[in-house]
């Protein structure tokens, strides 16, 4: 991984470094061009110059207007011999003909030795050979040592810029895939120690809003949802376990006893009430496998439509002949034309779960009030006990799943018909919230219309 | 009547080919799925209990191997998984009936004589209901007892229904919650027999032979005696 950042970086700089040198070359290319022609036509200006000047006053003429730019420096860097045919030199800056190492017409190009502070140097020259006269030999040129030099110091500072800027290119990519590396490494990290066991964790989020923030967003709310159903598969079994021991146990202690006696101790009796004991486990260990799949929404058959309206009305009548002979009054006041996405049974059951709570905590003479109705669009269900109530600090918890009302004996089973109207709310998009009837219990359930 | 129970656990099957034996029903029993499916072809039997989780061959698809056959014996499905789900998924491999484990064992006697008498129901139901004195027009929604009109409201006229297309079987009550109600789930109380209680008092009240028995540990009845 660090190295394939690196190297990537690397590859970056040098492709980088590449154009930059070749648009480097291409700058000196066409600057030396210009400087060529610039210099070519300095010595056609002079050489028409010296042209003039023997069509005005022959050889003489020349010679001085010749000896007089060398004097004077007319042109820097300039070069000039006046010789007759067989090479004789009448005036000029340069000692003799020079050998020539390439001949383009007029255009000549050689190089000649210079004493200078005590060295010979060699010195490029460019120049233009003319004949004014048939005995007359005239060279204009120019020394390009300094156009030359120039070419040289241009090419070391580009070459040396180039450098830098191809290093500040390799830096900023190293630093740049070290950022990105260090963040990838913290991801990888929490990883590690989510996978060691701490679930708590959670990827890093730099509040910068960029791609790896909002991947740890998604992957947070992933790790959070697995949570949620590793606590609920957690708190089952453990919910399981507490309330699966105590029948467990009696049935154990009958069974231990019968064994001892069997006369006494197998009776009917002992039979009977073990199979209650057994019935109440299936009970529980129904309830809790429903609440556990609610939850974890793993409940694979379709939604469909359900007529919440009918399907209430259908367990008001289903329980009203049993409040009847309680004396309790259960009334109903529900809307029409209510429909859930959802899966009927489970709403059935929760439903049924609510009123049965109401009617096992409500005395008699006491009443249960059911209403339904819509606000702002999600149908909200109620239902109102003159029960004992539930305490308002065991509220909330008592909705939660697999949450036991440790304090109230009385209310045994409720706490997991309570939770599984809760899951099935939940399971809906919905949810489950309990307040005081002052007094009694008021149940609120809300869920999402079609 | 000859059954096939398709059941690994030795001991759980061992109990219930005796359970059923003494009801009076003839046994085979096979141990796993592929030998369940090979007794089931070999023989024509009248109904099949199979469990769901099997050795070699599942108990679903021996059901579902059977239907293709054409086989149309019917199926009541054994199974730990409890769930609507899974319910749904045995009754749509086609068995005909579903029992979670554990179960009472006349909640399994009932579903299997119903299951059956079922099988050997006409197509074309009847409309018109007798028993007895007691007689239900299906149609007009009436019952009359010994020509006296007895007015029911229209649930206990459903129940009354049930029961009446079951006369001399027994009648769980989780039946009745499934075939009455469409509701799949243990209500944890006795509403069912309030409505059974209820029913009685419009039924049978008032005559002195009662139609309406409770078999004890297991449910109703309806029955001349």
């Amino acid at each position: 991984m660090r190295t394939s950042a690196l190297r990537l970086s690397v590859v970056y700089a040098a492709i980088f470094a590449a154009a930059l040198l070749a648009l480097v070359f291409v700058i000196y290319l066409l600057t030396a061009r210009f400087i060529d022609a610039e210099v070519d036509t300095a010595i056609e200006r002079d050489a028409a110059g010296f042209v003039e000047a023997y069509s005005r006053g022959g050889v003489r003429t020349l010679a001085d207007e010749l000896n007089l730019r060398v004097a004077n420096w007319g042109r820097s860097n300039a070069v000039y011999l006046l010789s007759d045919e067989q090479g004789f030199v009448l005036a000029g800056n340069l000692p003799a003909w020079p050998t020539m190492r390439v001949e383009d017409g007029a255009w000549v190009d050689f190089e000649i030795l210079v004493q200078e502070s005590g060295f010979e140097t060699e010195r490029s020259i460019r120049a233009m050979v003319l004949e004014p006269a048939p005995d007359l030999r005239l060279l204009v040129g120019t020394d390009l040592s300094e156009r030359r030099a120039l070419g040289r110091r241009f090419a070391v500072a580009a070459g040396v810029g180039s450098l830098l800027v191809t290093m500040l290119a390799l830096w900023i990519g190293y630093r740049q895939s070290q950022r990105i590396l260090a963040r990838v490494a913290d991801v990888s990290r929490s990883c590690a120690e989510i996978l060691g066991g701490n679930l708590s964790r959670r990827l890093p989020v730099a509040g910068v809003e960029d791609e790896f923030d909002t991947l740890a967003v998604e992957v947070n709310a992933l790790l959070a949802r697995l949570a949620r159903t590793t606590e609920i598969l957690r708190a089952s079994l453990h919910s399981a376990a507490h309330d699966l021991r105590s029948p467990m146990h009696r049935m154990r202690l009958r069974m231990e006893r019968a064994l001892a006696d069997p006369v006494a101790g197998a009776s009917r009796d002992t039979v009977e009430v073990t199979l209650q004991d057994l019935d109440h486990m299936q009970r529980v260990l129904t309830a809790l496998l429903q609440i556990a799949e609610a939850e974890s929404g793993a409940v694979g058959a379709r939604p469909e439509a359900v007529a919440m309206d009918v399907l209430l009305a259908e367990l008001v009548e289903l329980y009203q002949p049993q409040a009847e002979q309680q004396d309790i009054a259960l009334q109903v006041s529900a809307g029409s034309g209510h429909q859930v996405m959802g899966h009927r049974q489970l709403l059935a059951q929760a439903l049924a779960n609510l009123i049965d709570n109401a009617l096992k905590f409500t005395p008699a003479g006491g009443r249960v009030q059911i209403s339904s109705g819509v606000e702002s669009g999600r149908l909200v269900l109620t239902v109102a006990d003159t029960g004992p109530g539930i305490p308002a600090g065991d509220r909330v918890r008592a909705v939660e799943p697999f949450v036991r009302l440790s304090d109230t004996p009385s209310r045994e089973g409720a706490g997991l018909g309570l939770s599984l109207a809760a899951a099935v709310a939940r399971l809906h998009g919905g949810s489950l919230r309990l307040q005081d009837n002052q007094p009694g219990l008021l149940v609120t359930l809300d869920l999402p219309l079609v | 009547m000859h059954l096939l129970l398709i059941e690994d656990d030795r001991d759980a099957a061992g109990y219930l080919v005796r359970a059923l034996t003494e009801a009076g029903y003839q046994v085979d029993h096979a141990a796993d799925g592929r030998d369940g499916l090979f007794h089931a072809t070999e023989r024509d039997y009248d109904g099949i209990i199979a469990d769901r989780m099997l050795p070699h061959l599942d108990g679903l698809t021996v059901i579902e191997v059977l239907r293709k056959q054409g086989n149309r014996t019917p199926v009541l499905i054994l199974s730990a998984l409890g769930s609507v789900d899974h319910r749904v998924e045995g009754l749509r491999a086609g068995g005909d009936d579903y029992l979670t484990k554990p179960f009472a064992l006349s909640e399994l006697l009932a579903r299997i004589e119903a299951l059956l008498r079922r099988g050997q129901v006409a197509p074309a139901p009847e409309m018109k209901l007798r028993l007895a004195d007691l007689e239900m027009d299906v149609l007009a929604r009436t019952v009359t007892r010994a020509g006296r009109r007895i007015d029911l409201t229209a649930r206990e006229f459903k129940l009354l229904e049930y029961l009446l297309r079951r006369t001399g079987q027994v009648v769980t009550r989780t039946m009745l919650l499934e075939g009455v109600w469409d509701l799949h789930f243990d209500p944890q109380t006795n509403v069912i027999d309030v409505h059974m209680s209820r029913l009685r008092q419009a039924v049978d009240r008032d005559f002195d032979r009662p139609l309406i028995h409770t078999v004890r540990g297991a449910g109703y009845m309806v029955r001349v005696d």
